[in-house]
């Protein structure tokens, strides 16, 4: 019984991870649409030839409509998907009790903030 | 960026995603050619968009794949540590990489994709499923069934082989790394053939990683600047739509006869790269 409880139960959680990769690429397209349509109106980026990368920058590029941070906040939102995924299955592990598969999920996590650090030092 | 320029990186990626999800291919295989062979995008730029590429194709199709009890979620988590591993390090050495030498990866790759293509069309490979324990499987859980439609009956499999299996996982996200790729056929092979997982369960574990793989990667190349936002976000917005509309009407297309449309094209495009690598340019 106890059994049925926990796979219903995961099979919550699995559906609400299904929930957030829809979300997370329905937004991504669009905010890239966004960015394409600003593109098109301005005939320019924004920022001539260096596009920042950095998130402060961007977020401000956002906020003053230049075309090319809205392209690359709709890319960052769709590289962000299953990075929040690998996120979201932590907590699934945990709700199952499954704590070597919280540690090997957060693992994973770990390993993609690490990718993120070594990018922004690059 | 004119407006054609924007509508034909619109078109290239909805083309890609459309041919990706039917022929089973993540987006890369299909873009960095076209990028490279038709627009002389220098291929390190082409490698980057790519790698977006392949997360949309496969964000989008892993929603499908969550509801039906294919995946192997823990295989998928266990495995993922050495492609994500696997994909960082790719990411970093691309620097070092002559652009020469990524076009002659590349054209190899797409030369053996086509060759992997041909056996798949001429080769029945009966599915032998391992019936023992494995000490390092059951440490894990790794062990799981699924549902097979054609017999209507679950089927329980046991994993075998787990280091040597996390062994080319690492090699495979070493490759999406660096070449901008999915890396599919190598995951596929290294849980079907050395994992002993059923090649169903096999193919549906792939997709679900594959994002996660290329997302270690792309928040590098996000970061160090590689990501052209001009070409990409465009190509992105058409693969999500393309991969979407191709698994749609994948059901009701001669799969077979696409591949083998498909196969002389893959050669082309490998033997073109390999040529450009040595300074040659055809046109």
């Amino acid at each position: 019984m106890a059994d049925k409880q926990e796979i219903t139960n995961e099979r919550k959680i699995e559906n609400g991870i299904g929930w957030i990769l829809r979300v997370g690429v329905f937004f991504a397209v669009i905010v890239m649409s966004v960015g394409v349509i600003l593109l098109l109106l301005h005939g320019n980026t924004g920022y001539g030839k260096n596009i920042p990368t950095d998130l402060g920058p961007l977020i401000a590029g956002l906020i003053s409509g230049k075309a090319a941070a809205w392209l690359m906040m709709g890319i960052f939102i769709l590289i962000l998907t299953p990075t929040i995924r690998v996120f979201a299955s932590i907590f699934a592990f945990l709700a199952a009790k499954d704590f070597l598969y919280v540690g090997i999920t957060t693992l994973v996590f770990i390993i993609l903030l690490f990718a993120a650090f070594i990018g922004l030092r690059g | 960026m004119s407006l054609s320029l924007l509508i034909t990186y619109i078109l290239i990626g909805v083309l890609a995603g459309i041919f990706g999800s039917i022929l089973g291919l993540g987006g890369g295989m299909i873009v960095t050619p076209i990028l490279v062979l038709a627009f002389n995008l220098p291929i390190h730029y082409a490698i980057a968009a790519s790698i977006i590429a392949v997360i949309g194709t496969s964000s989008g199709a892993s929603v499908a794949y969550l509801r039906d009890d294919l995946l192997n979620v823990r295989v998928a988590m266990f495995l993922e540590i050495f492609t994500t591993i696997g994909a960082l390090i790719g990411a970093v050495l691309v620097g070092i990489f002559q652009p020469a030498w990524l076009n002659a990866f590349f054209g190899l790759l797409l030369v053996y994709q086509g060759y992997a293509m041909w056996q798949k069309i001429h080769n029945k490979k009966a599915d032998e499923l391992a019936s023992k324990d494995d000490k390092i499987a059951a440490k894990l859980k790794l062990d799981s069934s699924y549902y097979n439609k054609l017999e209507q009956k679950n089927v329980s499999y046991h994993i075998q082989r787990v280091p040597l299996g996390a062994l080319i996982m690492f090699g495979a996200g070493f490759a999406s790394g660096l070449l901008g790729i999915g890396s599919g056929g190598f995951k596929v092979f290294a849980m079907d053939s050395v994992m002993q997982m059923p090649l169903k369960p096999s193919s549906a574990t792939s997709n679900f990683m594959m994002g996660v793989t290329a997302a270690a990667s792309a928040v590098i190349y996000f970061f160090n600047g590689t990501l052209q936002p001009l070409i990409v976000a465009p190509i992105a917005i058409g693969i999500i739509f393309g991969s979407t509309l191709g698994s749609r009407i994948m059901p009701h297309l001669p799969n077979k006869l696409l591949r083998t449309i498909f196969i002389p094209v893959v050669l082309i495009a490998g033997i073109q790269l390999i040529i450009k690598a040595f300074g040659i340019n055809l046109y």
